[in-house]
């Protein structure tokens, strides 16, 4: 089997959180044993819902933060064990679009200078070159070469996303992690920017881990995907098995909760009891099973071991059929 | 059929702004029935927002301003109001939830007192009458243990629960009018899921009549029985939502429809896309504000506003060259 580009392998992240008095130190994980792979050219959706996770994950996966344990690799190389400057020249090669393109462009800073910084730090192109480059990424991008010179203020939401998507281009990167990168746009441009994103991973080669809360987005885009709750990746499979034949409660009913544009569908939906528990306490067993229409009392006291149905299809839960 | 409970005739709202007057609600006709949910669907900047905080008139004056139009609520227009007898009808017979529940909940106060504020406004009742009433409502909207519940600060919940306080301090005077302004829209899906059917079930039980501002078709296609799609402050089409969804005869309909993804289109190929964006609200072009962006404008829609008129099956279209019926000469 040919190495995949990143692979990730029981990657855990926890957080120390304040409790109450007394120095009582609770932690947090966010992240717990993920494993996960992304081969050349290919997407990978990770969804769930809000506190999961899944951008966490996606943090790791560049080492913009530290795991607690687990291996990160990249090309080939381990990212826990470059130095310094062998992670910063690993960095061109993975590169990140962020869901808000008002926060995360520098409104001191033109397009231009946004988009030529990259190639600039790492003395890539200076001067001419760097100019002629930046006014190539903007048209990659589909914008015009006069906008180099504005500003972010002077752009509307798609617009910044295409700056970003650009700035993310600049070092030819092998990897783009996208967390959340049309979840603030209108569906008109949150399509424009879909399509351009197909189209820059055709043209490129790119390969993404795209993260998302919009599961009709991720369906897609991507050609596996794995669903997070808690911390853990409860199911994983390729596209079209996940979405036709989900193996998880959890992703059965995040599945019928998405409402479709299509009216009396008479589709059932599952509507889940109460809210996800706080990551801090997580239930004993499996951490689903307060929520799960199909729980039994195995579920209370077992946490079900993420397995392999076939096929590449693994699944979290002590009724899927192994 | 019925007389609707409340109407919006010629609506025109605008803002004064640094740039000049911009016109976010332009003629925006609208009728809602006992019972029904209409939803107003619409992308950002549509107007679908000001049309709902004019009715109430909750929007601050100037900067903007009702320039014309009426509302009419149980046959009454709201605009000849004084804000003593609007005060009375808010929070009352028409009541509203927003988007965000942390921004409309005052942080500072237990829940179940600000359930109990909308009480002791509106109604002459006793400390322990109200109390009962606070319980009552609170179990209404399926929030657990009402007892412990009401003396929570807004933190303490989760946005959803959050989002049932809101909609029980909304229901708090059994309104007649409930305006819903992307109520679910910060929330995860699972937890929309359950404020959808606690919406649709209230709905049922009273009766009432609910006006959904949503940016979800999905939403729409799941709560609706009617829908009007605003475009840069016009109502540019409305119908059934069968209608809407199965033929839409705008074109910008057609478009926001092709541009979501589902499990018909095609999988990692380019969607459907409307071209372009929004035209600038303070100088709008002449004639229709979507033919820039149009695969079907004609010479006529640079020069003429198209007006609303009944096309196909009585939904009304604001369009010189609509999409005609799937399956009949040039569908796309």
């Amino acid at each position: 089997m040919t190495q995949s580009l990143l692979s990730l392998r029981g990657l855990t992240k926890s957080f120390a959180v304040g409790r109450g008095g007394l120095g009582r130190r609770a932690r947090l994980f966010a992240a717990r044993d993920v494993d996960l792979a992304v081969e050349p050219g290919e997407t990978v959706g990770l969804v769930g819902e809000s506190g999961c996770g899944k951008s966490t994950v996606a943090r790791l996966a560049l080492r913009l933060i530290e795991p607690d344990s687990g291996e990160i690799h990249f090309e080939g190389r381990d990212l826990r064990k470059l130095s310094r400057s062998e992670l910063r020249a690993m960095r061109r090669r993975m590169q990140i679009v962020f869901q808000d393109p008002f926060a995360s462009l520098n409104p001191r800073m033109t397009v231009g200078e946004t988009i030529g910084e990259g190639p600039r730090v790492h003395g890539i192109a200076s001067g001419a070159a760097l100019e002629s480059r930046v006014s190539e990424l903007l048209d990659i991008v589909g914008l015009g070469p006069e906008v180099a010179s504005r500003y972010p203020h002077e752009f509307s939401g798609g617009q910044r996303q295409r700056i970003g998507i650009a700035r993310a281009l600049a070092l030819e990167p092998a990897l783009v992690v996208a967390d959340e990168p049309v979840s603030s746009l209108d569906v008109s441009i949150q399509a424009q920017i879909l399509n351009l994103l197909l189209e820059l991973q055709k043209r490129f080669r790119l390969a993404y881990l795209f993260i998302s809360h919009d599961l009709r987005v991720v369906r897609h885009l991507s050609r596996r995907v794995a669903v997070m709750y808690l911390g853990r990746i409860v199911e994983h499979a390729p596209v079209e098995t996940l979405y036709a034949r989900p193996q998880h409660p959890y992703t059965e009913a995040l599945l019928s909760a998405v409402p479709v544009p299509e009216p009396g569908a008479g589709r059932k939906r599952i509507v889940l009891a109460g809210d996800v528990p706080s990551p801090i306490a997580p239930p004993p067993g499996c951490p689903f099973h307060p929520r799960c229409p199909k729980a039994f009392d195995r579920c209370r006291v077992e946490r079900p071991e993420l397995r392999e149905l076939g096929a590449g299809h693994f699944s979290a839960c002590h009724l899927a059929p192994y | 059929m019925t007389a609707p409970v409340l109407a919006v005739r010629d609506l025109r709202t605008s803002f004064a702004t640094p740039r000049g007057k911009l016109v976010a609600v332009d003629g925006v006709d609208l009728e809602l029935r006992k019972g029904e949910t209409l939803c107003v669907v619409g992308e950002s900047g549509c107007g679908k927002s000001v049309t709902a905080l004019s009715i109430l008139r909750l929007l601050p004056e100037p900067p903007a301003q009702i320039e014309r139009g009426e509302i009419l609520f149980e046959g009454r227009d709201l605009r000849a109001l004084g804000a003593e007898e609007l005060r009375a009808l808010r929070g009352n017979r028409i009541a509203m939830i927003f988007q965000e529940p942390m921004t409309s909940l005052n942080p500072v106060f237990r829940v179940g007192d600000q359930i109990e504020e909308a009480l002791r406004v509106h109604r002459s009742l006793s400390r322990t009458e109200r109390e009962a009433r606070v319980i009552e409502l609170l179990e209404l909207v399926g929030i657990p243990e009402p007892r412990a519940r009401m003396r929570d600060y807004p933190h303490q919940l989760s946005g959803g629960m959050r989002q049932r306080v809101m909609i029980a301090m909304a229901l708090a005077n059994d309104p007649a009018v409930l305006i819903a302004d992307e109520p679910t829209t910060a929330l995860d899906v699972t937890i929309q899921a359950q404020i959808l059917e606690l919406l649709e079930s209230l709905k049922k039980r009273f009766d009432m009549a609910v006006l959904f501002i949503t940016h979800d078709l999905g939403v729409v296609a799941e709560t609706g029985q009617r829908v009007a799609v605003l475009y840069a402050g016009r109502v540019v089409e409305t119908g059934t939502v069968e209608q809407i969804f199965a033929a839409p005869q705008h074109p910008y309909t057609r478009g926001l429809l092709d541009s979501l993804p589902s499990a018909r289109t095609k999988a990692r190929e380019s969607l459907r896309v409307i071209p372009g964006r929004v035209p600038d609200l303070v100088a709008r072009p002449a004639g229709c504000s979507f033919r820039e962006r149009c695969t079907r404008a004609v010479s006529r829609c640079a020069s003429e506003d198209p007006a609303l008129t009944v096309g196909r099956g009585g939904a009304l279209v604001a369009c010189h060259n609509p999409v005609p019926a799937p399956g009949a000469g040039d569908a796309r």
